[in-house]
């Protein structure tokens, strides 16, 4: 098989404040694939989406991840994002005063380049996608996540996949705190954003999400390392047994 | 009259102002206002007791409570000439904005002139003329801004020594139950290298509406010092913009109004210019049901200095005041704010609201803010806070995971903290324009 990978980490140690929280994950996203990564809280799952997309508080002190065969590490946050990497927040900050139309203009022009962008064109497809997305088309007028409740926090970071079109998508447990409608609505934006060059990584502490998108691949983080890999039925498992099994088996490998 | 009025006018008959900072006299314990100076058809005399006014005050000292925080030598008047009083004619400049408005009046080093674009300005209508005329012919005009005297703001030594030396005293007077589709633009050209100290009067009487927009811009350094004043009679309604512009002037402004019964003001002012301000900003919301909405937007970038004071005076019943006062500090700036919210005996079921939020941009900017409350009445509703804070991390981090360059992101980001006083701007151009201006400030 001749296809590159999307994403190529390695050795991956990072930390925030001095602490190390990764400690030697590996992972490989070729196209097309759908990559769960489950772990209990405080298993490094928030770090990774932040060392990805590049939070100056994170630091990385040893290790490589390349994205498309770039060295992710040396590329501000903007870079990454232009280079086709999207990151779902778990918690997506308010913004006062900035409203979501004159943000995503922003945003689009970053990333498709300005001389890409007219204006009429770019907000037909916002209002578009607003309505596909069941949120109201006033949403475009108001200022980013500001009293947002958090349903509609995660469907305004899908709005942005949408109209941002990344070639890695990571959902940073965006199934966390959402109905059983809005998880629907969620998913299905992330099957529309998916394509044959599209890969997903999907962290989670929940298999319900799982039901919406199934993975390919599910890998279970502990302790900043990556325990165990296999397919789908590893969640059937993980929902029976919890993690403390793998914890025994970890302790006993390392 | 007063006998300390008579005495002031025993002092000479020319009005002599020193304006230089000469050693001060005892602190000040009582500081007389306009209720025992009421405005006169005779305004030369006037003005010969607000010149005897100013010089029974002391300068101000920077060890003085009130000038601690900015030091009063960047104010000194004496350093400049007194710019010469000034005839009607000058020339109209083009501006942008102009089709915005149903009359545009301009002040500048010359003169004054009016362009009345929509045919509405007609004393009998909306009456724009100088204080002299107005007087001459309504007498009883003047006593709509007496009463603009508290004892939390006391009139100081320059703003009399402003209104004896007033370069230019202009009216802005609209009738009863009048309104107009646009608005009055007044824009004002300091000149430079000369003390000049224009003194506008805004009277709205009941139940008319009238949008009001006031910049000022020059060049070079100056002094320049205004008196702005307005009243609101009762159910009328005042929309007033006031835009500082300009460059290395020394800048203070004195605004007083009084909003009556069942009257509302609504002021945005925005600080973007001259190299170092003293704003002085007193409401009172002196009649049952009065409303005032006042936001204040302020970028400080340089070296610049900029000094606000606000006070709200609740003197009526279920009044209501609400500020909000914004302050972006770049570079080496300073920003200081003091507020005060007070509630008089009898102001029962009362809100009013005081917020000052500041965004220091780099290591060396610096704001103090000291917002205050003085109560003397029941039953009411009170609130005031102050920030003083940068950008949050995480919201510069957010709009740069979705591909926006870190300056652009910081721009975004002040935008939208001065939007929640831009969005205040009731005329839908010039929300746009003062919009544009802020970004085009913010991008240099």
């Amino acid at each position: 098989m001749n296809i590159a990978p999307l994403l190529e980490i390695e050795q991956l140690h990072a930390g925030v404040a001095g602490k190390e929280i990764l400690r030697g994950l590996d992972l490989q996203i070729y196209p097309g694939e759908i990559h769960a990564l489950m772990g209990p809280n405080g298993s490094g799952k928030s770090t990774l989406s932040n060392v990805l997309m590049g939070h100056p508080a994170y630091e990385v002190t040893h290790g490589t991840i390349r994205f498309l065969g770039r060295n992710l590490l040396e590329l501000p946050p903007e870079e990454r994002a232009r280079a086709g990497l999207f990151l779902a927040f778990q918690y997506p900050v308010a913004i006062p005063g900035v409203t979501v139309a004159r943000f995503m203009k922003a945003a689009v022009e970053a990333v498709r380049g300005r001389e890409q962008v007219r204006a009429a064109a770019l907000l037909h497809e916002m209002r578009e996608t607003a309505r596909w997305l069941e949120m109201e088309e006033s949403f475009l007028n108001r200022a980013i996540n500001e009293g947002f409740s958090g349903g509609e926090k995660k469907r305004m970071e899908i709005f942005q996949m949408l109209l941002l079109r990344p070639r890695l998508i990571v959902l940073d447990e965006t199934d966390s705190g959402l109905d059983v409608d809005a998880l629907k609505i969620v998913a299905r934006g992330v099957h529309r954003a998916l394509g044959p060059d599209t890969g997903v990584l999907l962290i989670t502490h929940y298999e319900r999400i799982l039901n919406h998108i199934p993975p390919h691949k599910v890998h279970i983080l502990l302790e900043g390392r990556i325990v165990k890999s296999g397919g789908p039925e590893l969640v059937a498992e993980i929902e029976r047994r919890g993690y403390d099994w793998l914890r025994e088996s970890a302790a006993a490998t390392s | 009259m007063a006998g300390e009025s008579v005495q002031g006018l025993e002092l000479g008959s020319v009005p002599t102002v020193n304006t230089g900072s000469t050693t001060s006299a005892a602190p000040t314990i009582h500081a007389p206002g306009l209720d025992d100076l009421p405005l006169q058809p005779d305004l030369e005399q006037w003005r010969r007791l607000a010149a005897a006014r100013a010089n029974a005050l002391p300068w101000p000292l920077p060890t003085d409570e009130a000038w601690r925080r900015t030091d009063p030598r960047l104010f000194e008047l004496d350093s400049m000439p007194v710019h010469a009083r000034l005839s009607r004619r000058t020339e109209l400049h083009e501006h942008p904005w102009d089709s915005f408005f149903d009359a545009v009046v301009e002040l500048d080093g010359h003169g004054w002139a009016v362009r009345d674009r929509s045919g509405v300005v007609d004393p009998a209508r909306l009456w724009i003329a100088p204080l002299e005329e107005v007087l001459r012919k309504d007498p009883a005009l003047g006593s709509n801004f007496t009463g603009l005297s508290w004892p939390e703001v006391p009139w100081e030594r320059h703003e009399w020594t402003a209104l004896a030396h007033t370069t230019a005293a202009l009216v802005v007077w609209v009738a009863p139950a009048q309104r107009f589709e646009r608005g009055v633009f007044i824009r004002i050209r300091r000149p430079e290298g000369s003390l000049y100290c224009p003194w506008v009067l805004v009277r709205v009487e009941h139940l008319s509406v009238l949008h009001l927009v006031l910049s000022v811009e020059g060049r070079g350094d100056a002094r320049y010092v205004e008196n702005l004043w307005w009243s609101v009679g009762a159910a009328g309604q005042l929309r007033l913009a006031r835009l500082q512009f300009g460059e290395g002037a020394a800048s203070m402004q004195y605004l007083r109004g009084r909003v009556e019964r069942d009257a509302s003001l609504d002021l945005v002012s925005a600080q973007l210019g001259e190299r170092a301000v003293r704003s002085n900003l007193a409401v009172d919301l002196a009649g049952p049901g009065a409303q005032a909405r006042l936001g204040g937007a302020a970028l400080v970038t340089g070296e610049r200095h900029l000094d606000q004071r606000t006070l709200q005076v609740h003197s009526a019943a279920d009044t209501t005041s609400d500020l909000r006062f914004k302050v972006a500090v770049q570079d080496q700036g300073r920003s200081v704010y003091r507020g005060t919210v007070a509630a008089l005996r009898g102001a029962v079921r009362i809100s009013g609201y005081q917020r000052n939020n500041n965004l220091l941009l780099s290591p060396g900017a610096r704001a103090d803010s000291l917002p205050g409350l003085r109560i003397d009445a029941d039953d009411l509703t009170c609130t005031h806070g102050a920030t003083v804070g940068q950008i949050d991390p995480d919201e510069l981090f957010y709009l740069r995971a979705r591909g926006i360059p870190e300056a652009q992101a910081r721009r975004l980001i002040l935008e939208g903290f001065f939007e929640e006083i831009t969005s205040r701007v009731a005329m839908p151009d010039l929300r746009e324009g003062l919009r544009r201006t802020l970004e085009q400030d913010l991008s240099a």
